[in-house]
């Protein structure tokens, strides 16, 4: 039916304009959440690195949020969303030692941020961590008819859901 | 005279919500729970679920009838959260970009539904669920044998450990209740997701809106009569494929939603009852294949809900197995859809063998 | 040339997808070292455990209520029979003919009250049968946890109540079908003449029903209702009569499928059987409003020997299990394209 109308070509270009603009929006939008939601895990290390020796107690806060106290030889972990961040650190005394911005590699999922090069200067003081031997989560059977049958639409009750 | 009957009408037009309000709350004591727990329980329902049976009203008003091909944006939804997972996008941001990957695949979805259905005029609705099969297929062939061969995963811990195919269950931390617990606002004893209420609302106002819009319009218009429709210059088998599209695409945003609450994705299952919830609510709360209303879905979610959420616990109390009340809530839905659908085309055959009679009798 | 055209579309362009593939997953068997002879066996035999549901799809397709996907009705009956029969201990033939004269009464009767609501619902049959199916099956479900069974093989030990979720039908009528004069030629090749039989049986009485004059009654009210009712034909009757015979051969299609599988299954099993028996008919060249007894076997025998070949070839082509989306993609396909077809639907 609307095949064919003639349409006004002015109509017809700003028909196309819009759409343009609603996939650069799109685009836009895509890449934004990506970078804004890419969630990664930093390992705050307090333990020797090279050329750079274990701090005794610190406090450690990353983005301003409640600071982790570690001793020497010490790691804990903060998740954050984004790549850059900010981290502070000071001793015991509430003595600022470093306070400094960093971003992590949006392809990192986990990085090692070590404070003792941070504190010491040294870069680069964060880097990306491998961990040795990815403990999986234990993985149920995968049965070939188990889920595949199309019909368990209405298959479940033997195994009831938690809650649907 | 005319009060009794009216009466009668009113009876038999809620036969499904009455009859199911009777078993609710007939089914609320031998519990045991305590309304304080059900009423949190429903908030949280509420939240879950209403968007899902929302998307069940554009095909109702263009008049396909329940929508079963749902299934599809359901699927389109959780590959979006798979690559959410898989490229670590955390928090609201990951469920929006999981619904930016999901909206072109349920978009496309949406056509093809729209242009099958279009093909099996008067059998909408057997052949939509039909369809949620057969795109299930594709869907597992997909995600089953696809994803870490084909299609690259850069998260080995989301694979199953033959090095391809998604894991059966999937664990979706980064976004667990983010859009919930975005906005959480605390009512004496209760607790409301405000985020979620919130975009539901905003999915009502788009409906109402919808509705008063030319496209919308036409889309009554298709519903009430297509060939007098299609006489009027509306496009019947273009809006149609439009309401489809919409409901896909609105299957597919309800179903992220769904998941972020529940926590957890069953890769191979979590689409499976999708429709079936969804399409038992809203006839539980008084729609028919041909009429719906925002009411009707928010009365039918709460009320399919408190019944699911008191008949395993009531179960186990009255016969001491919980799997009777698990069957038993399972033929309470399975029973309704048959039930409300029967009592439609019941009624129908009446108006139609009566309009029969009252055109005869004008003729004599 | 036109006539192949014309063949091409009368037979539909799926159907002969799916008989290349077939045939193609014939011919390469060999390669992939699957033995041919005993996927031929495998075929046959389950063929013959399926077909008694395909031929139960015929006679409310023929009447015009379309396709039965409220089968899991008369496949209750049937469960109804079997673990009747073997609470009473019934083995052998007595066993399996016992539990097909007890389920009948039952499937009389579900498919008279299933007739009688089809018969308010025209033009709705086919979503309001499989909610009813569904229903029926879950209904069924509870029935099965609080009905007294008390036969020590059927009831779960702990709880000394409810049915088990299988039961098997080891000496009572295992096999006694499949067993009956059965042909055995080399080592893989067993020829399962009782079952044949069993299928022929009932294929030939169905086809000698459907030519009597209450069938051609039947076929008329599904081919033109109106014509039909002018020419003093109850159609309500007529459709009820369909309904009721495609419950009984449902009943009998389960009792044919355990005897040779081994087992009773219960609870949400029946819920898929119905689909598997709609995509075999169609498959076979039926459409919504018509079919025949070739369709049938056709179709039973495609469906069957696709379910057959697609694992055990692609198995051990790709190391991979693909076998059960190949199915789901190829029985619902098969659906959709009968349901997308332009047919007159009877009213």
């Amino acid at each position: 039916m609307n095949g064919t109308k003639t349409i006004d070509p002015k109509v017809r270009a700003r028909r196309l304009g819009i759409r343009l603009a609603l996939l650069v929006v799109y685009a836009v939008a895509l890449v934004l959440c990506f970078y804004g939601g890419k969630g990664h895990a930093i390992l705050v290390d307090n333990k020797d690195a090279e050329g750079a020796p274990a701090l005794e107690g610190i406090m450690v806060s990353v983005d301003g949020r409640e600071a982790l106290e570690l001793y020497a030889g010490d790691r804990d972990r903060v998740n954050v969303k984004s790549q850059r961040h900010k981290v502070r650190v000071e001793d015991f005394n509430g003595t600022i030692l470093a306070e400094r911005s960093f971003t992590v590699d949006v392809d990192h999922d986990m990085v090692l941020l070590s404070v003792p090069k941070l504190v010491a200067g040294l870069e680069p003081f964060i880097e990306k961590f491998k961990p040795l031997d990815q403990a999986l989560p234990p993985e149920e059977p995968s049965t070939g008819e188990a889920f595949t049958s199309p019909e368990a639409g209405a298959e479940t009750p033997s195994a009831p859901p938690a809650a649907p | 005279m005319s009060g009794k009957k009216s009466l009668g009408r009113f009876f038999t037009e809620n036969a499904v919500v009455i009859i199911f309000l009777l078993i609710t709350i007939a089914a609320i004591p031998p519990s045991g729970f305590s309304i304080q727990y059900i009423v949190q329980e429903m908030i949280t329902r509420l939240g879950r679920n209403s968007f899902l049976v929302l998307a069940l009203l554009l095909p109702i008003y263009a008049g396909m009838g329940l929508n079963f091909g749902m299934t599809l944006g359901a699927m389109s939804g959780q590959i979006g959260l798979i690559l959410a997972i898989n490229f670590n996008v955390t928090g609201v941001e990951g469920l929006v970009f999981a619904a930016l990957v999901g909206t072109p695949i349920s978009v496309l979805m949406g056509y093809v539904c729209g242009a099958v259905l279009n093909k099996a005029k008067g059998r909408e609705m057997v052949t939509g669920y039909i369809l949620a099969f057969f795109i299930n297929g594709i869907y597992q062939f997909l995600v089953l044998y696809m994803m870490g061969s084909v299609i690259p995963i850069r998260s080995p811990a989301i694979l199953l450990s033959r090095g391809y195919g998604i894991r059966n269950t999937l664990n979706l931390e980064g976004v667990r209740q983010s859009l919930d617990n975005a906005l959480l606002l605390r009512l004496g004893p209760f607790t409301v997701p405000i985020a979620t209420a919130l975009v539901i609302v905003a999915l009502c106002v788009f409906v109402v809106w919808f509705k008063k819009t030319k496209l919308g319009q036409d889309m009554r218009a298709v519903g009430h009569d297509m060939a007098v429709a299609e006489a009027a210059g509306v496009p019947v088998d273009r809006t149609r494929i439009i309401a489809i599209i919409i409901s896909t695409v609105l299957a597919c945003y309800g179903q992220i939603i769904f998941l972020q609450n529940m926590g957890n994705m069953a890769t191979y299952n979590a689409h499976d009852q999708t429709s079936f919830f969804a399409v038992a609510a809203i006839l539980v709360g008084g729609a028919s294949v041909k009429k719906a209303t925002i009411p009707n879905v928010f009365i039918g979610v709460i009320l399919l809900h408190v019944l699911f959420v008191v008949t395993p616990r009531a179960g186990q109390n009255l016969f001491g197995s919980a799997m009777i009340g698990e069957y038993f809530r399972q033929f309470i839905g399975y029973g309704v859809i048959a039930l409300s659908l029967v009592l439609y085309a019941w009624r129908a055959r009446k108006d139609a063998a009566r309009a029969r009679e009252g055109l005869r009798g004008a003729a004599a | 040339m036109r006539n192949l055209k014309q063949f091409i579309t009368d037979f539909g362009w799926p159907r002969i997808i799916i008989f290349i593939f077939l045939v193609a997953l014939f011919l390469a068997a060999p390669l992939v070292n699957v033995r041919l002879d005993s996927s031929l066996s495998d075929v046959i035999n389950r063929f013959g455990q399926n077909a008694v549901f395909v031929l139960a799809m015929v006679p409310m397709i023929q009447s015009g209520c379309g396709l039965n996907f409220g089968l899991s009705i008369g496949i209750i009956a049937g469960l109804l029979g079997a673990t009747i029969s073997v609470q009473l201990g019934l083995t052998g033939f007595l066993g399996f003919f016992g539990a097909l004269v007890i389920a009948t009464p039952f499937a009389v009767l579900f498919g008279w009250l299933y007739g009688k609501l089809l018969n308010k619902v025209k033009g709705e049959e086919m979503t309001i049968a499989m909610y009813v199916g569904f229903a029926g099956v879950m209904f069924m479900c509870i029935m099965w946890l609080v009905l007294p069974y008390t036969a020590p093989t059927m009831i779960w030990g702990y709880a000394g109540k409810g049915l088990r979720t299988t039961i098997t039908v080891e000496g009572f009528y295992r096999r006694v079908l499949n067993d009956f004069l059965a042909v055995r030629i080399g080592e893989n090749f067993v020829f399962p003449t009782g079952e044949i039989l069993f299928v022929a049986a009932a294929a030939f009485l169905l086809w000698v029903f459907m030519r009597t004059k209450t069938g051609t009654a039947i076929t008329a009210v599904g081919s033109n209702p109106d014509y039909a009712r002018a020419s003093g034909i109850s159609v309500d009757r007529m459709r009820t009569i369909s309904v009721i015979i495609s419950t009984i051969l449902g009943a009998a299609g389960i009792l044919v499928y355990q005897q040779s599988f081994g087992f009773i299954q219960l609870y949400t099993a029946p819920l898929s059987m119905p689909f598997a028996a709609v995509a075999a008919i169609l498959i076979g060249g039926a459409s919504v409003n018509k079919a025949s007894m070739v369709n049938v076997i056709v179709g039973a025998f495609l469906f069957q020997g696709l379910l057959t070949m697609t694992p055990s070839v692609i198995n051990s082509a790709l190391q991979t299990d693909m076998s059960e989306v190949v199915r789901i993609i190829v029985s619902n396909g098969i659906i959709i394209y009968a349901l997308t077809r332009k047919t007159k639907v009877a009213k």
